[in-house]
C-alpha cells in the first residue's frame, strides 16, 4: 500500500492578515491592502488594540452575530479572511465562525396575525431545544406548531437576553411603534453631515434598533440629531449627567429646527416632558421608597425614537427598564462597545447589535480629530525625598510620588514651552492643585468648585481669556471639560481603559486651530508613578498614539 | 512452591537487583512504601495477590501466555527453558526470551539456571481468571484477534490534513514552550498521579493550552526523551538545548518519532497494516483484545496515545494525515517531508511598537527567535509571536553577554521599522544602571549580600520598608547583607524597582531567575516512594556487612518458619567443613535455630552463627 499522494495546502500568498487559532488577528498596517482588509474585517472583529504598526482584531460570538445582524454572512466572513491571509486560516477558526454566525436569526422573534409576538424557527431541534430551558419557559405562550411558539407580550426583551446567553441569539422583527409624529429638519447651515454620520443614519434605520460606534469627537450627537430628523417623531434622549444633558440641548438648538419650548430636560433640578425630552440615567434610576420613581417618563409619550448617548456608561438597572421599551426605536451611540462590567452582551440584546463603526484612525485621517502625541516626562527625586520614599509605606508612598515637589518645576517649564495654548493640569490631590494655582497663578477647579463658578471658568477657558486651568481629577472625569490642547498630568494613577479614554478625549475634539495636541505625564523616577505610566504607555500606544519618554532635565534645557 | 517460599526466593533475587532496577519494579508495580522494612517484606508485597493482578493487567496478550504456559509446564514437567517455551508457544525463541523479560520485569517470573517459573502468588491468579471473566490460560494462547478499522476517502484525507499541519504547528509550539518553562523550574507530579495544580496552571499558561492538556504536552515531550520523570519532578532533558537547534520541521519529526517508537509493537505493525484507515473504536477493541485484563488503563492510555496523535497532527478526526500515514509506513523523514508542505513560511523581520511588544508576522526564523528571546519575553505565541521588552528582559540579555549596542544593532536588522524612542530609552536606561547593585552569596556562611558604588542607593535600600523582611546588617558604606538567600534578595530588589545583577563567588555576573514560587500553605513536598523505598531497604541489609548477613539468614528462616517451607541450609562445622542439611525449621530463638532434619529425620539444634546460607530445597 502506498501513501496517497501529500495534498496541496494553500501556502502563504502574502495578505495583510494573521490569523491565529485564539481568534485574534492581525493586520500589518503597511501592507498595501491594509486599508481593504480592515474594512472588511471591522465589519465581524472588535479591534482590541492598535499600535502603529500591527492591530489586533478579535472574532467573538458576539462580533460575528453583530456582523450577521448587518446582514453578512459567514461564507463572506471566511472569504475576507481567506482573501487576505497570509498563512491558511486555521481550520478550527474556520468551523467555528461558520458554526457561530449559523446560530444567529435561527430562531426570529415576530408578530402575528393578532399582533401577537411569536418566536419561529427554521429548525424545530433548536426551538425544543431552547424551550426545554428554564430560564426561557417563563417567557412563553404556547407552542402552535413544532416552529412556532407563542410568546408574553411583555417578554420581547427578557427572551433575547436569555437566547443570546443560550448562544442562540433571535433576531428581532417584530417591528417598532412609529410613536407621535413630529417634524424635525436640520439646519445646515455653514455645515453638514460628513458622509460617515449619513452613513450611520442610514445602517441604523435599515438594520433597525442598535448601536454606532463614533469615538470622541466625532460628532455623535449630530448623529443623533440627523437620527431624529429621520424619524420625524417624538423622542427621549437619554444621557450620562445634567451638564451633557444641557449641552445635547444647546447643539440641537443649533443644528436642528427645534424651538427652546419644544425641548424639555427632565432631570433633579428640572422635569419637563416635551416632544423631545433629554433626561439623565440618573434620574431614571432614582428610588423613592424603594420603587423607581421617574418610569412614567418612559411612557409619558408615545416615543418614536429612544436615544442612549454613552451606551458602554448605561447602568445596569436601565438594562431592565430597557428591556420593557422594546416596541420603541432604540439607537445607542458610544465610543467604545466595551464595557468595564463586561455587559455588552445586555447591550446586544436590548439595545441592539452594532450598526456603524467607524475606526479611529480613518476618521483622524478625514481631518476631523486632531493627532495627539503623548510624552512622558521621568522626573528623578532629590535624595533626601527619595529616602523619605523608601522609608515610608504603600500608600504613602503613592501620595509621596504623586506630589513630588520636584515636579513643580517640570510643570512650569511644560507651561512656558505651550505658552498661547489651552492648557489643562490635572492633578488629583487637592493641596497639590492649590500648590499648582498659586505657582502657576491660574485658577483652579475641583469637585467643589461651585457649578455657576465651574461654568464660568469653562466658558472664559473655551472662549480662550483662560488660557490656563488646573482641574482635579473628578473635574476632569466631567463631561463638559472644554477643549484643550495640552494636558499636563502631574498625578493621578491609571485608571480603567475607560477612564484613560476619556481623558484622552479631551484633547481629541476638533481643533479650529490645527494644533496638534500633546498629552504630557510626570512620573517620578523609581516609584509607583513608573508603573501607572507604565499601563498608560500601553493603552495609549494600542490606542495608535505616539509616545515619547523624555527626561525632566533634557526638557529645561 | 509455597507462598513464603516465593517470597524467600523472590526477596533473594530483589537482592541482587541494582538501585536502578529495583526503584523502577517498586515504581512499575506501584508499592506503597508504609510497612516495608527489608527484602522479605518487599517480597511479599510484591506477591499479594491484588499487586500481582495489577500487574497483569498491565501485560499484554503475549507475556500473559507465557506466564500461563510457563506456569503449567512447571507444574507438570518442572520449569522450562526458554527452548521448552518457544516450542510450546510456537514462537521463535528471541521472542520468547523477550517477553520473558517483561515477565522478569515486572516481578512475575522467578529464575534459576536458566529455567523460568511464575511465583505460585501469579500461577493462581491467572487460574481465577476465568471466574472474573477473563481469559483462560488457553484462550491467551490460542486466541486470534478481532478485525478493525475501515478505510478513510481521498477526499478526507485532504480535509483532515487541513486540521493536522494547524494543530501539529501549534503542538510544537506548545511543547516548546513547556520545556523551555521546565528548564527554569521543574513541575511536580502528586503521588496519585496528575500535576501538581499551581504547576499544571503554570504551563497551561505559558503553552496557552487549557490546563488539562499539559500532562499531554508532557506525554509527547517525554516520548520524544525531551522530558522526563525525575522522582516526583518533571525536569527538560539534556537533549532539549539540541532539539531547540533544529528546524521546526525536524523537531516536529523527533516528536512524531518519539510517539510512534513508544507504541507496543503488535499495535505499531497493526497501524502500519492499516495506515489508511480510521482508529476509532475498532482500535479500542483490538486493544482490549491485546491487554484482556487492562480495560481501564488500557483504554486510558490509548485514549492518551490517540489524543496526542491528533496533537502532532499525526491524526485527524480518528484517522492518519498524510504525514502520519508516511509515518507509519515509511518513517520520520517522508512524515516531516509530508508535514513541511502546511507549516507556514518562516519569517525574519519583525515589528518594534511604541508599547515596547515586538510582533513576528509569522514563524520567527529559529535563530532570531532564540536571541530574540533572551532580550524578550514571550507574550502570545501562534502562527505570528509576540513579545514584550522590558528592564528585566534586557538585564537578563546583558547578563547574557549582550550590550546596549549588540541589542540595538540585533534588533535593528531584525526591525522592519527602526527601533521606537521608548524602547531606545529603555535601552540606555537599562545599560546605565545595569550592575549598579550586584548580589551573591555569602562565601562560607549562610546568607548573602547586595554591593554598590553608589552608597546613597544602598542607604536607600537600607531603609526601604518594602525590604525591611530582609533584616539587612550594614558592614561597610557600600555592602549589605542579610540572612536570608541570594534568590530571594535578588527577587525582593527587581520588586521594589532596583536595577540588580547576580555575581558568583569571582565577581563574575550569572543569571538568576525572580523565584515567585510561593513555599507556604501548599502541599508538602513528597519524596520520590521508590527512591525511599530502596534505601530503606538496603539500609536494612547493609548497615554492618556481618551482622547484616546474619539477619539476612535469620530472617529467611524466620520466613521458613511461618510457611512451614524446607529448606536447604549451609552450616560451617567446627574444623571448617561446610555441611548441608535439608531442615523444616521450627523456630528460632537465642540465637539457635531448631528444626526437623527431613534425611535423618531428627531434630537438630544449630547456632545461627554456624550458619552460612539457607536456600530453597
Amino acid at each position: 500500500m502506498s501513501a496517497p499522494p501529500v495534498s496541496p495546502v494553500p501556502v502563504s500568498n502574502s495578505g495583510p492578515l494573521i490569523v491565529q487559532s485564539d481568534r485574534t488577528v492581525l493586520l500589518e498596517v503597511a501592507h498595501p491592502d491594509a486599508e481593504d482588509a480592515r474594512h472588511e474585517l471591522s465589519v465581524f472583529a472588535e479591534l482590541e488594540r492598535a499600535p502603529e504598526h500591527v492591530h489586533t482584531y478579535r472574532i467573538t460570538r458576539l462580533g460575528l452575530w453583530n456582523a450577521r445582524a448587518a446582514g453578512h454572512t459567514a461564507d463572506q466572513m471566511l472569504s475576507t479572511l481567506e482573501r487576505f491571509a497570509k498563512f491558511p486560516v486555521p481550520q478550527s477558526v474556520t468551523i467555528d465562525i461558520t458554526e457561530t454566525v449559523g446560530r444567529y436569526g435561527r430562531l426570529v422573534i415576530t408578530r402575528g396575525d393578532e399582533n401577537e409576538l411569536l418566536l419561529t424557527t427554521t429548525d424545530p431541534a433548536v426551538l425544543a431545544e431552547i424551550t426545554r430551558s428554564a430560564k426561557v419557559g417563563p417567557f412563553l405562550g404556547i407552542r402552535r406548531t413544532p416552529t412556532e411558539w407563542t410568546l408574553q407580550p411583555w417578554a420581547r426583551g427578557q427572551i433575547k437576553q436569555e437566547l443570546l446567553k443560550l448562544g442562540w441569539p433571535a433576531e428581532d422583527h417584530a417591528g417598532y411603534t412609529p410613536g407621535t409624529p413630529h417634524e424635525i429638519g436640520l439646519i445646515e447651515n455653514g455645515w453638514a453631515l460628513r458622509a460617515y454620520q449619513q452613513k450611520a443614519i442610514d445602517n441604523f434605520f435599515a438594520g433597525g434598533s442598535g448601536v454606532v460606534v463614533l469615538p470622541c469627537g466625532a460628532g455623535k450627537t449630530i448623529v443623533g440629531a440627523g437620527a431624529m430628523a429621520e424619524a420625524d417623531s417624538t423622542t427621549l434622549i437619554l444621557v450620562t449627567n445634567t451638564v451633557s444633558a444641557r449641552q445635547w440641548r444647546t447643539e440641537l438648538l443649533k443644528r436642528t429646527t427645534l424651538t427652546d419650548d419644544e425641548i424639555g430636560e427632565y432631570s433633579g433640578e428640572r422635569k419637563e416632558v416635551r416632544p423631545v425630552t433629554i433626561a439623565t440615567y440618573q434620574i431614571l434610576t432614582a428610588k423613592r421608597k424603594g420603587e423607581f420613581a421617574h418610569l412614567a417618563l418612559l411612557d409619558a409619550l408615545d416615543w418614536g425614537l429612544i436615544i442612549y448617548d454613552e451606551v458602554h456608561l448605561l447602568p445596569a438597572p436601565v438594562f431592565k427598564l430597557t428591556a420593557e421599551l422594546q416596541a420603541r426605536r432604540r439607537l445607542g451611540l458610544t465610543a467604545t462597545l466595551v464595557r468595564e462590567d463586561g455587559r455588552e452582551s445586555d447591550v446586544f440584546s436590548l439595545i441592539g447589535p452594532k450598526r456603524f463603526d467607524a475606526p479611529w484612525k480613518e476618521i483622524e485621517a478625514q481631518g476631523f480629530i486632531s493627532p495627539a502625541a503623548c510624552y512622558e516626562v521621568r522626573i528623578d527625586l532629590p535624595q533626601s525625598d527619595r529616602l523619605e520614599y523608601a522609608a515610608s509605606a504603600d500608600d504613602e508612598r503613592y501620595r509621596l510620588a504623586a506630589t513630588a515637589p520636584a515636579k513643580l518645576q517640570v510643570v512650569k517649564d511644560l507651561v512656558k514651552k505651550h505658552e498661547g495654548e489651552r492648557i489643562l493640569v490635572i492633578g488629583q490631590y487637592l493641596d497639590q492643585i492649590d500648590t499648582l494655582a498659586d505657582v502657576l497663578k491660574a485658577p483652579s477647579i475641583t469637585g467643589a468648585t461651585p457649578i455657576a463658578e465651574r461654568e464660568r471658568l469653562y466658558e472664559e477657558f473655551r472662549e480662550g481669556r483662560i488660557k490656563l486651568l488646573v482641574v482635579s481629577k473628578v473635574a476632569n472625569f466631567s463631561i463638559d471639560l472644554p477643549e484643550a490642547t495640552v494636558a499636563i498630568q502631574v498625578s493621578g494613577s491609571f485608571g480603567s481603559r475607560q477612564e484613560e479614554a476619556q481623558r484622552l478625549g479631551r484633547l481629541l475634539r476638533p481643533k479650529e486651530s490645527g494644533i496638534p495636541a500633546s498629552f504630557y505625564t510626570l512620573v517620578a523616577r523609581d516609584t509607583v508613578d513608573q508603573d501607572y505610566a507604565q499601563n498608560r504607555q500601553r493603552f495609549l500606544a494600542e490606542q495608535g498614539y505616539s509616545y515619547t519618554i523624555l527626561d525632566a532635565d533634557g526638557l529645561a534645557a | 512452591m509455597a507462598a513464603s517460599g516465593s517470597a524467600l526466593a523472590l526477596a533473594a533475587r530483589l537482592r541482587a537487583l541494582d538501585d536502578g532496577a529495583l526503584a523502577r519494579l517498586v515504581t512499575q508495580r506501584l508499592v506503597r512504601e508504609s510497612g516495608i522494612r527489608d527484602f522479605f517484606d518487599l517480597a511479599e508485597a510484591l506477591l499479594d495477590r491484588s499487586s500481582i493482578q495489577a500487574a497483569l493487567e498491565r501485560l499484554d496478550r503475549g507475556t500473559l501466555a507465557l506466564l500461563a504456559v510457563a506456569g503449567e509446564l512447571a507444574e507438570s514437567a518442572g520449569a522450562p527453558t526458554a527452548e521448552q517455551l518457544s516450542a510450546r508457544l510456537d514462537l521463535p525463541v528471541a521472542d520468547v526470551r523477550e517477553r520473558i523479560a517483561t515477565a522478569l520485569d515486572a516481578g512475575l517470573l522467578g529464575t534459576e539456571s536458566g529455567r523460568y517459573a511464575p511465583w505460585d502468588a501469579v500461577v493462581e491468579q491467572l487460574r481465577a481468571w476465568p471466574a472474573f471473566g477473563l481469559p483462560a490460560g488457553r484462550d491467551l494462547v490460542d486466541g486470534s484477534p478481532p478485525a478493525v478499522l475501515e478505510p478513510v476517502s481521498e477526499a478526507d484525507v485532504r480535509f483532515i490534513d487541513r486540521g493536522a499541519g494547524d494543530r501539529a504547528f501549534g503542538t510544537l509550539g506548545a511543547v516548546t514552550e513547556t520545556l523551555l518553562a521546565l528548564r527554569e523550574a521543574p513541575a511536580r507530579r502528586l503521588a496519585r498521579g496528575g500535576l501538581a495544580l499551581p504547576d499544571a496552571r503554570r504551563l497551561a499558561a505559558i503553552a496557552g493550552v487549557d490546563a488539562g492538556e499539559v500532562e499531554l504536552l508532557l506525554d509527547i515531550a517525554s516520548r520524544a526523551g525531551l522530558a522526563v520523570l525525575a522522582g516526583t519532578e518533571w525536569v527538560a532533558t539534556d537533549r532539549l538545548t539540541d532539539w531547540l537547534a533544529g528546524s521546526r520541521i525536524d523537531r516536529w519529526g523527533e516528536l512524531a518519532s518519539g510517539w510512534l517508537s513508544r507504541l507496543p509493537d503488535d499495535l505499531r505493525d497493526l497501524l502500519r497494516m492499516r495506515a489508511h484507515a480510521v482508529w476509532g473504536d475498532g482500535l479500542l477493541d483490538y486493544l482490549d483484545w491485546l491487554y484482556p485484563a487492562g480495560a481501564s488503563w488500557v483504554r486510558e492510555r490509548a485514549v492518551i496515545a490517540a489524543r496526542t496523535a491528533e496533537l502532532l497532527g499525526i491524526t485527524g478526526a480518528g484517522a492518519p494525515s498524510s504525514a502520519g500515514a508516511r509515518l507509519l509506513l515509511d518513517g520520520t523523514e517522508a512524515a516531516a517531508e509530508a508535514m513541511a508542505a502546511s507549516f507556514p513560511a518562516e519569517v525574519d523581520n519583525v515589528y518594534l511598537q511604541h508599547d515596547l511588544s515586538v510582533i513576528a508576522p509569522g514563524p520567527l526564523r529559529v535563530d532570531l527567535e532564540t536571541r530574540l528571546r533572551v532580550m524578550a519575553e514571550v507574550e502570545a505565541r501562534g502562527l505570528a509571536s509576540s513579545f514584550r521588552i522590558t528592564a528585566v528582559s534586557l538585564t537578563r540579555a546583558l547578563v547574557a553577554g549582550e550590550t546596549a549596542t549588540s541589542i540595538r544593532e540585533f534588533l535593528g536588522t531584525l526591525s522592519l521599522t527602526g527601533i521606537p524612542q521608548p524602547l531606545d530609552y529603555l535601552i540606555t536606561d537599562t545599560d546605565a544602571r545595569f550592575g549598579t547593585l550586584r548580589v551573591g552569596q555569602i562565601d562560607g556562611a549562610i546568607g548573602s549580600y547586595v554591593r554598590s558604588v553608589d552608597a546613597e542607593l544602598l542607604r536607600q535600600l537600607a531603609v526601604d520598608q518594602a525590604l525591611a523582611p530582609l533584616a539587612f546588617d550594614s558592614t561597610d558604606p557600600h555592602r549589605l547583607t542579610t540572612r536570608f538567600d541570594v534568590g530571594l534578595l535578588y527577587t525582593s530588589l527587581l520588586d521594589a524597582r532596583y536595577p540588580v545583577v547576580a555575581e558568583d563567588g569571582s565577581g563574575r555576573l550569572i543569571a538568576i531567575r525572580a523565584q515567585r514560587r510561593s513555599t507556604g500553605g501548599g502541599e508538602l513536598v513528597t519524596q520520590d516512594t521508590a527512591a525511599v523505598l530502596v534505601q530503606r531497604v538496603r539500609e536494612g541489609a547493609a548497615a554492618a556487612p556481618e551482622e547484616a548477613d546474619r539477619a539476612w539468614l535469620a530472617r529467611q528462616l524466620e520466613l521458613a518458619i511461618k510457611g512451614k517451607v524446607t529448606v536447604t541450609v549451609t552450616v560451617r562445622l567446627p574444623d571448617d567443613s561446610l555441611a548441608e542439611y535439608v531442615l523444616e525449621p521450627a523456630a528460632l530463638a537465642g540465637g539457635r535455630l531448631r528444626a526437623r532434619d527431613r534425611r535423618s529425620d531428627i531434630e537438630r539444634t544449630l547456632p545461627l552463627s554456624s550458619i552460612v546460607a539457607v536456600a530453597n530445597a
